[in-house]
């Protein structure tokens, strides 16, 4: 702290300082620094009168003395924490001037990336509800929609997906029954299709809806038009492109699409006979149906 | 002041015509081609990287006396990819549509040239505002961009615009045009447009 | 002409030969084939062929005409890639589609590179795969020797509609069975097809008839054929005929009229003899290729405009050696 400072707080503290205005009103209300020489000085004046009262006095004021120095050094040290808070960027902004060159890559880097991952964590928390509430509503969309009417749909876990399938669902209706959907996700030409594909007790297909696809407008797309997907109502296991009973005439000129949607609805189809043959089924069921 | 509203307009004007980030810069393409299928998701494709190259621009301009010289790149692309998460988490949050459409495009927006280009040629020499500015204008010029060759591509590679039928009926779309090498003939018909419409200009003096 | 500035003084021998002039022996060699069109396919046939051919000459003249740029329809250059356009199409398509075909061979693929002879790409064959855009049309085949009425020929309003649309012998041939045509009739013509390919004699005779004029040279025909015809042999499908498999593949689809008309175009194949033949042994290659295992079943179109790419590379490759220079530099092609 430099001499002129030291001046200015001693100009600013030219009143009474507040932690000093505790003392008792003996010790002489001059500057802290000052305080310490001033007091013995004072103090002799002051105990000039009466010798027991001196001796009080002198403790008296001792112990002010004391506690006026303890106040002034406390006053520094504070006046001190401030001075270093507002030099604080320059300094820092030397330290990093002055740094190694690793060190400075190393600390922006670290800097920017954790600030960046708090806005993301941030952000995350504040999407993750409305993203996992959109894909719920789509997924019911999708159930109702291959198996309508039921009276409740449950995912079934660790049940055995083959291929592209991905969840398994069970739909009971009110009359005790129960059927399956599942949702598949095999690659098209632009990426997955995911689809849900209803598969009554029996075996055969009930339905198949569309989730999303990314494939070619027009073309590709033709693929999840309600005409298309109509075709494969009633399949059952082995459905496949051709000619035959239990197949299906792909869309001109969107090969690959249409075999994607019919490798999805293999694929569930093979799910749901795994699903009904397994000890899942049985231990389920108890008497069988 | 008035030399301050000038350089606000040429800004905007580089952005949109002269400096056109996709048809005279021929920065950021292969989004433009993938996504002009649809004036839908033209539009929401543009706003969506106009946002993430305004904060990007500004965010690098703030950060600009601290990001070492050698490391610079990297920064970049943390940044841009912080942006480009929170547009993409935030449309699969409230536009989930929009979302499913553009797909795999709004992460790819991280590697979009136009924004990194901006940011390295712009964003680390200029002021704060400036930079912002430039990223709006880049953002609208590429937008514009996008919406001009989508209502070329969604007419007449599907006959609709916005999903609403627009063609007489007996018109049967041309398949190729929702394609990339209808992408790219659009492209190249807009740019020699846009090429002799300015030259015309320069021709007439008034440049 | 009578711009043209002579170089050395006389006596001189002149040649009456000129673009107009070869690409009139081009237009009568394509007579035969589009003749027999229209024993084959009914009048309909001739009209797409004329519109096809008007447009084209209409699009040329335009487009010079506002681009003041002096005319050059007079080289009848537009007249071939009309009728080239026609033969890369069913008879059922509707009239519009030569039009649009014609746009972009013409305005797109020629003019705006710079008009005859700096176009890269073969122009009937680049709007042929342009005009894929409307796969169902394009695929209509009609079967041979139904006549096809003039308005309105989509294959649902045709009676007949059985007969009508048919699958061609390549459709056949991609699963690896021999069509059930005899070979005369592939010969002939009696196949379902596109207008200009279907014939294979037609296309031959007009072949022949350009080879005598000197028009084409059979460099390229024969090393496209070639290829096409040792590949078809080596891998032919196990249990097959292997000579027919490979007679059948010669005859079918657009291989004759691709490699006599369209691989053979001047500005769109090598110059150098030894970069024309490559440029058939690619196209062959590629055709196979395509035939086999492509999900297409014709390969004609796609390997000659991948070729055409080539081209200038190919040109590299056969440069002839300098008189005096070394045989052998190091860096092979490109120097």
């Amino acid at each position: 702290m430099s001499d002129f400072e030291r001046e200015g707080r001693f100009d600013e503290a030219s009143g009474i300082p507040e932690e000093v205005s505790e003392i008792p009103a003996e010790t002489p209300a001059d500057a802290p620094v000052d305080a310490p020489a001033d007091a013995p000085e004072s103090a002799p004046e002051d105990a000039g009168g009466t010798e027991e009262q001196s001796a009080e006095e002198t403790a008296a004021a001792e112990a002010a003395e004391a506690a006026a120095k303890a106040t002034a050094e406390r006053l520094a040290k504070k006046a001190a924490a401030r001075e270093k808070r507002r030099e604080l960027p320059r300094v820092l902004a030397g330290m990093f001037r002055n740094m190694p060159p690793s060190a400075k890559m190393a600390l922006s880097l670290f800097v920017i990336t954790s600030v960046s991952a708090a806005l993301l964590a941030a952000t995350h928390i504040l999407t993750e509800r409305p993203i996992s509430e959109h894909r719920q509503a789509a997924v019911e969309r999708a159930l109702a929609e291959v198996l309508p009417g039921r009276a409740g749909y449950a995912l079934i876990d660790g049940a055995e997906l083959p291929g592209s399938a991905r969840e398994l669902y069970a739909a009971y209706s009110y009359d005790g029954g129960e059927d399956y959907a599942v949702n598949v996700a095999p690659n098209g030409y632009g990426g997955e299709i995911e689809m849900m594909v209803g598969v009554d007790a029996g075996g055969s297909v009930t339905g198949v809806s569309i989730v999303s696809m990314t494939e070619t407008a027009g073309l590709g797309t033709k693929a999840g038009s309600p005409e298309f997907l109509g075709r494969f109502t009633g399949k059952r296991a082995g459905v496949s492109i051709g000619r035959g009973d239990n197949d299906i005439d792909a869309i001109a000129g969107a090969t690959i699409s249409s075999r994607a949607v019919t490798t999805g609805v293999s694929d569930a189809l093979a799910a749901v006979a795994a699903y009904t043959a397994s000890s899942y089924y049985y231990a389920e069921e108890g008497d069988g149906q | 002041m008035k030399s301050d509203l000038k350089s606000v307009g040429s800004r905007f004007s580089d952005g949109l015509i002269f400096q056109n980030p996709v048809t005279v810069l021929l920065l950021g393409m292969c989004p433009v081609m993938a996504v002009s299928v649809s004036v839908f998701n033209g539009i929401g494709m543009g706003l969506s990287a106009t946002f993430v190259l305004i904060f990007s621009n500004t965010v690098i301009s703030l950060l600009r006396k601290f990001i070492p010289e050698n490391v610079r790149i990297a920064a970049y692309i943390v940044v841009i990819a912080t942006f480009v998460t929170i547009v993409d988490m935030l449309l699969q949050a409230f536009f989930p549509q929009l979302s499913k459409s553009l797909g795999l495009f709004i992460p790819l927006i991280v590697v979009n040239c136009i924004i990194l280009a901006r940011a390295e040629a712009f964003a680390r020499v200029n002021g704060v505002f400036n930079s912002a500015l430039d990223g709006l204008a880049m953002g609208i010029g590429f937008t514009a961009a996008l919406i001009a060759m989508s209502v070329v591509r969604e007419a007449l590679g599907a006959g609709t615009l916005l999903g609403v039928p627009v063609m007489p009926p007996g018109f049967r779309p041309a398949l190729l045009m929702g394609l990339a090498p209808g992408g790219f003939i659009t492209l190249g018909f807009i740019i020699a447009a846009m090429q002799w419409a300015l030259n015309r200009r320069k021709r007439k003096g008034k440049l | 002409m009578s711009r043209e500035l002579i170089v050395s003084s006389s006596p001189h021998v002149k040649v009456s030969d000129g673009t107009s002039s070869i690409m009139l022996d081009v237009i009568i060699a394509l007579a035969f084939p589009i003749g027999i069109t229209v024993f084959q396919f009914g009048p309909r046939a001739a009209v797409i062929a004329a519109v096809s051919a008007a447009s084209c000459v209409a699009f040329e003249y335009l487009y010079r005409r506002m681009m003041k740029k002096p005319g050059s329809i007079s080289d009848l250059s537009a007249v071939v890639t009309g009728l080239l356009i026609a033969m890369c199409l069913p008879a059922s398509v509707p009239y519009w589609m030569p039009v649009v075909g014609a746009f972009f061979a013409i305005v797109v693929v020629k003019q705006l590179f710079g008009g005859l002879g700096k176009n890269f790409m073969n122009p009937a064959l680049a709007a042929r795969a342009f005009l894929l855009s409307w796969p169902a049309a394009m695929t209509a085949w009609t079967a041979s020797g139904v006549s096809l009425p003039l308005w309105d020929a989509s294959a649902s309003a045709t009676p007949g509609a059985d007969a009508v649309a048919a699958a061609t012998p390549l459709a056949s041939l991609k699963t690896g069975i021999i069509p059930n045509i005899s070979l005369p009739d592939m010969f002939l013509g009696h196949i379902p097809g596109s207008m200009g390919e279907v014939s294979a004699v037609m296309l031959l005779l007009g072949g022949f008839y350009l080879w005598v004029r000197g028009v084409i040279s059979l460099r390229i025909p024969l090393s496209y054929m070639g290829t096409v015809a040792a590949l078809t042999f080596a891998f032919a499908p196990a249990g097959a005929d292997r000579p027919m498999f490979m007679l059948y593949h010669l005859l079918s689809g657009g291989l004759i009229l691709g490699a006599v008309f369209m691989a053979t175009d001047y500005s769109t194949s090598p110059v150098t003899r030894r970069g024309q033949v490559l440029f058939g042994v690619g196209c062959g290659l590629l055709t196979v290729f395509i035939r086999f295992f492509g999900s297409l079943p014709e390969g004609v179109c796609f390997s000659i405009l991948i070729m055409n790419a080539c081209a200038w590379l190919l040109d590299k490759a056969g440069r002839p050696r300098r008189f005096g220079a070394r045989a052998k530099r190091k860096g092979g092609i490109g120097l």
